[in-house]
């Protein structure tokens, strides 16, 4: 892991104005860091903004406020270079929670995962594009028989990996993605996770993953944000966050999170947080490396 | 002998497709005791919710009862007509489906979905019926219930629907209570707290509940039996302890060890290669052989039979064969612990 952030905000706000007196304040003035080759992951419940994290990063919204630095260079506002986004479109990919919607229907396997050439107009070889193609297929672990069916003829399992491998095209420097194995059965999610794992390791690419499952982010990032109603309440490192958890609203979610021994769970107490109360306005840091909204 | 609710009896239940005959349950043998909670688990397509919805006669035209037989509250409903099926539903059974806002009306006050409910069953008047609404809105824990009762669905949050229907489902007394995936599309905190009322209701009403679900972490907290479903058998059966704590098929083994509640503790997330078979043309032998590192050869010719472990506890696979060879569980949990430990 680098000491160089790959992406950072700065007091990002992602406000969507629904009429002229309502607004929904998505995100509320949220500052992180991924550092390169760092998995870092984002959980809270529905509704508190970290979806709408992950499209403010792939400039599919404009933020109302903040700055989103790529490299430690602004790609938002007027001071961003044309270069410096085009750069970061290339580098950073996306995976949803949602397979069946994220893939184009009416296109095969084939097409779908050589897509990403075809909109970063990159000049390559059908001879490349082949290998790669077919480097990318054994990668997620499907076979060359799937390159040409159809999305609906797919598992969600395998639509996922079809996902996996349309990221991984263009050798990302960073990767988002939002509730991947939300929509998987439990032994299809623990394949997924094993496998972000793995590519992650030999890729070293960055990483952010977004999940409601704290036991899921917690096997499998280096570092964790806790989200709610649009703010980061809470960033530490995994193992400190799950020892140590010092907001009381990741200590309900800590408490919530199931575990598969029956008489423990009976016995479990689950905390509760009124999400109304939620106070504070600045991330601060309370212990070396580990910071709590204040 | 606890009094028996519901009792399926080598159940199968197919259905014809123009692929041709799709073999969804393959024989299931299962009961259901007074107040009991019982969980069927299972990855999806193993034929867990066509088990529920075949006792409740929600299947397709296009399926069919292969054989078996379903006893509900000690009458076989397997070949009952829909007019006969509407006295049972509602009365002796009802079901709670995975995402509330579909099953909810949007566009009428969840206080008259319950009226509603309530008066198909009952001979009430309508300010009885409401008051009724009420008592079941506060069974369900919905705070402040008689100035909600007259919202609209999109009112409330997605824990409050899914409170709402476990309300219109329990509004004529049932007797048993399918609840499908009724928690998956909820946040963990408010899961957890559905999870809790259910069993609070069973203790205040007495009621049986089947709770469906594909993740052996949530039941671990309401299961009193747990039934592990695999290309539509059975495959383990047992108490939520014998589950757990003394799991012997090799499919249930592999469940365990892919949540990653377990891998967090032990840094190791183990999965089950491959996909379930194609119910289209199930193998001949085990199911699970595909799939299953233990496999022998007999996995491959024939089915097992349920061996029996103890009164409570069965499991469909060779390896408890006394010519088997003796394997261990892979994964081992002390009682109590809340952790995972490997042997």
């Amino acid at each position: 892991m680098g000491e160089k952030m790959i992406i950072e905000t700065r007091g990002l706000k992602q406000y969507f104005r629904i009429s002229e007196t309502y607004t929904v304040k998505a995100v509320d003035g949220i500052s992180f860091g991924i550092r390169t080759g760092e998995v870092f992951g984002l959980v809270g419940e529905s509704g508190c903004g970290k979806s709408t994290v992950a499209r403010s990063l792939t400039g599919i919204y404009k933020p109302t406020e903040g700055e989103i630095l790529y490299d430690g260079e602004t790609v938002t506002g007027k001071n961003a270079r044309a270069a410096k986004i085009k750069n970061m479109q290339h580098e950073v990919q996306t995976i949803f929670q949602d397979s069946a919607a994220a893939l184009n229907p009416r296109m095969t396997v084939e097409k779908i995962i050589l897509e990403p050439y075809r909109i970063q107009k990159l000049k390559a070889g059908k001879e490349e594009q082949r290998h790669r193609l077919l480097e990318m297929m054994r990668n997620v672990g499907l076979s060359e028989t799937y390159l040409s069916k159809l999305p609906g003829e797919l598992s969600g399992g395998q639509r996922q990996r079809v996902s996996i491998a349309r990221a991984l095209m263009l050798n990302p420097r960073l990767i988002i993605a939002d509730e991947p194995v939300a929509s998987l059965d439990i032994s299809i999610q623990a394949q997924i996770i094993t496998l972000f794992q793995r590519l992650q390791k030999e890729g070293k690419f960055s990483f952010l993953f977004i999940a409601h499952d704290l036991s899921v982010v917690r096997f499998i990032s280096d570092k964790i944000a806790v989200m709610l109603r649009g703010k980061i309440v809470e960033i530490a490192e995994t193992e400190e966050l799950f020892q140590n958890p010092l907001h009381p609203y990741t200590k309900a979610l800590l408490s919530a999170v199931h575990v598969p021994d029956p008489v423990y769970e009976r016995s479990r107490k689950i905390l509760y947080y009124d999400t109304d109360t939620l106070s504070g306005e600045k991330l601060e840091e309370v212990l070396p490396g580990h910071y709590l909204l204040k | 002998m606890a009094e028996e609710v519901l009792r399926l009896e080598n159940l199968a239940i197919s259905f014809d497709t123009g692929k041709g005959e799709v073999e969804a349950v393959r024989g299931v043998d299962l009961t259901v005791n007074k107040g009991e909670i019982l969980c069927v688990v299972g990855e999806s397509g193993c034929g867990k919710t066509v088990m529920c919805q075949s006792v409740m006669h929600l299947l397709p035209r296009y399926s069919r009862v292969k054989h078996g037989r379903m006893i509900v509250c000690g009458e076989d409903i397997t070949h009952y007509s829909e007019r006969q099926m509407r006295q049972i539903r509602g009365r002796c059974m009802s079901m709670v489906f995975q995402d509330p806002l579909t099953t909810l009306n949007p566009t009428i006050p969840i206080g008259k979905q319950i009226t509603e409910a309530i008066l198909k069953h009952e001979k009430i008047s309508g300010e009885e019926a409401k008051k009724r609404a009420l008592e079941l809105l506060e069974l369900v824990e919905i705070e402040d219930a008689e100035n909600r009762i007259n919202l609209q669905p999109h009112f409330f949050s997605g824990g409050m629907r899914q409170r709402c229907v476990l309300a219109v489902a329990l509004a004529s007394r049932p007797r048993i209570l399918f609840a499908d995936e009724a928690t998956t599309a909820l946040d963990v905190t408010v899961e957890a707290k559905i999870l809790d009322l259910l069993t609070d209701i069973r203790k205040k009403t007495g009621i049986s509940i089947v709770f469906i679900s594909h993740d052996l972490g949530t039941v671990a907290r309401i299961a009193d039996r747990v039934a592990v479903m695999y290309a539509g058998k059975i495959v383990e059966l047992g108490t939520a302890e014998e589950i757990f704590y003394d799991p012997r098929h090799p499919y249930t083994w592999g469940l365990l060890s892919s949540l990653p509640a377990l891998a967090a503790e032990t840094g190791e997330l183990h999965y089950l290669p491959g996909m379930p078979p194609s119910l289209l043309d199930p193998p001949k032998g085990d199911a699970f052989a595909e799939r299953n590192q233990y496999a022998m050869r007999i996995d491959y010719e024939e089915m097992p039979p349920m061996f029996k472990i103890s009164e409570t506890h069965y499991a469909a696979t060779w390896l408890l064969d006394p010519r088997a060879p003796k394997i261990e569980s892979p994964i081992c949990l002390k009682p109590g612990s809340g952790l995972w430990a490997k042997k």
